[in-house]
């Protein structure tokens, strides 16, 4: 059998930060306390005018590839949707700047939220058809280039930011398995018009409620694990409300959910990785403990998975 | 079943708008707090009082005018 682990984890956030009261300061018009209350989030992180995707790629995969043998890496998936340019992938563009080998399967994929658990579905899929055992995988987003002044809504919730890490191919007791929802009804729930990133929350956080807890049980079926088996439950960190609302309507032990969206705000894609990143570093995930990964958003989309840490 | 009254007053606290501004004609073009965040307040605001059965309602999410809120809210008798 056939599994994948995650390792090398690291991320570069934009370098701009900007704290609940710059932003209280900002727009005096905005109820920021308000704001607040809903999203959790303290600090958000800008992408500077010489940061873009590629740029903040680019650093989090030189610290992931820091003390890994990149001659290894037979595959490279970039999650983005926010790139600079539309064409060439940012994959392509960063096989050449890291030096990676030209023998090497090369593709970005246009999701946001739910696009890290994509992402690892993808590779899983190279694994177990033998065209690929070590990837490099990059989430990476700057919704901050597409936002414009009065977008209320986007600017008190996004972060700047890209993670990189290494996935392996590992042999395992039992394959992984994934579950996956998307619904394209909800496409103006969260869509980009004229450079300009428009958000109906409600209707996410409605498509989230509903649609999550049926996902979660469905991977946990899938698995053949009850919720307690789970010890750690890294959702994608959407804001306060969602997490918490999620958290209530499934029930689940709130110690066994960790956040991170108080300190760095919704980093889109690259949120999943990030508190992956955080529990590793804060040596809170051990090996052979089961971590449900749940991700999504913009599509509307949303995937999940259960990996075994190793 | 809630009135027009709770109607007008979840709309008010939502927007942080004095209830007197609220009309039946109210719209989001009215208020620019009326953006996705205002509206989200609005519908946790009437989920509160009707008990959790708001956010059950899938087209709510959608309705960015008084007169839409009360017309789904009737629909599904929730409205008085």
């Amino acid at each position: 059998m056939s599994g994948l682990s995650i390792s090398n984890l690291a991320s570069k956030l934009g370098s701009i930060k900007i704290t609940h009261a710059q932003l209280k300061k900002k727009y005096p018009k905005w109820d920021m306390d308000n704001v607040k209350k809903k999203t959790g989030i303290n600090r958000l992180y800008i992408a500077s005018d010489k940061e873009d995707v590629f740029s903040l790629s680019l650093n989090a995969c030189k610290k992931t590839l820091k003390n890994f043998n990149k001659k290894k890496i037979d595959c490279i998936i970039v999650v983005t949707q926010t790139a600079k340019n539309k064409l060439p992938s940012v994959s392509c563009m960063l096989q050449n700047e890291l030096n990676l080998k030209t023998k090497i399967i090369a593709l970005d994929i246009g999701l946001g939220c739910s696009g890290f658990v994509y992402a690892l579905a993808t590779i899983n899929s190279f694994f177990l058809s033998n065209i690929a055992s070590t990837a490099l995988l990059v989430c990476s987003e700057t919704y901050s280039k597409f936002l414009n002044k009065k977008n209320r809504t986007c600017r008190t919730v996004f972060s700047d930011a890209a993670a990189a890490c290494i996935i392996k191919k590992v042999n395992t007791m039992n394959n992984i398995n994934f579950t996956f929802l998307s619904d394209g009804s909800g496409a103006n729930d969260l869509i980009e018009i004229n450079k300009n990133i428009e958000m109906k929350g409600s209707n996410i956080f409605n498509f989230t409620t509903k649609h999550i807890p049926i996902l979660f049980n469905q991977i946990l079926k899938k698995n053949k694990l009850k919720k307690e088996d789970i010890d750690h439950y890294v959702f994608h960190q959407a804001s306060k409300l969602v997490i918490e609302s999620l958290s209530e309507i499934l029930k689940l032990n709130k110690k066994k959910i960790y956040i991170n969206y108080d300190k760095i705000g919704n980093t889109l894609s690259s949120s999943i990785p990030i508190v992956l990143e955080n529990l590793k570093k804060e040596k809170k995930i051990k090996k052979d403990q089961k971590v449900m990964l749940i991700g999504f958003g913009v599509g509307l989309s949303a995937a999940a998975t259960i990996i075994n840490w190793s | 079943m809630i009135s027009y009254k709770d109607v007008f007053s979840c709309v008010s606290k939502g927007l942080k708008v004095n209830i007197k501004k609220i009309t039946i004609n109210s719209s989001s073009k009215d208020f620019e707090q009326w953006d996705s965040l205002g509206h989200l307040d609005i519908m946790l605001n009437l989920d509160k009082i009707l008990k959790g059965k708001a956010l059950k309602i899938t087209n709510i999410s959608e309705a960015y005018s008084v007169k839409e809120i009360v017309k789904i809210l009737k629909s599904k008798k929730l409205l008085k």
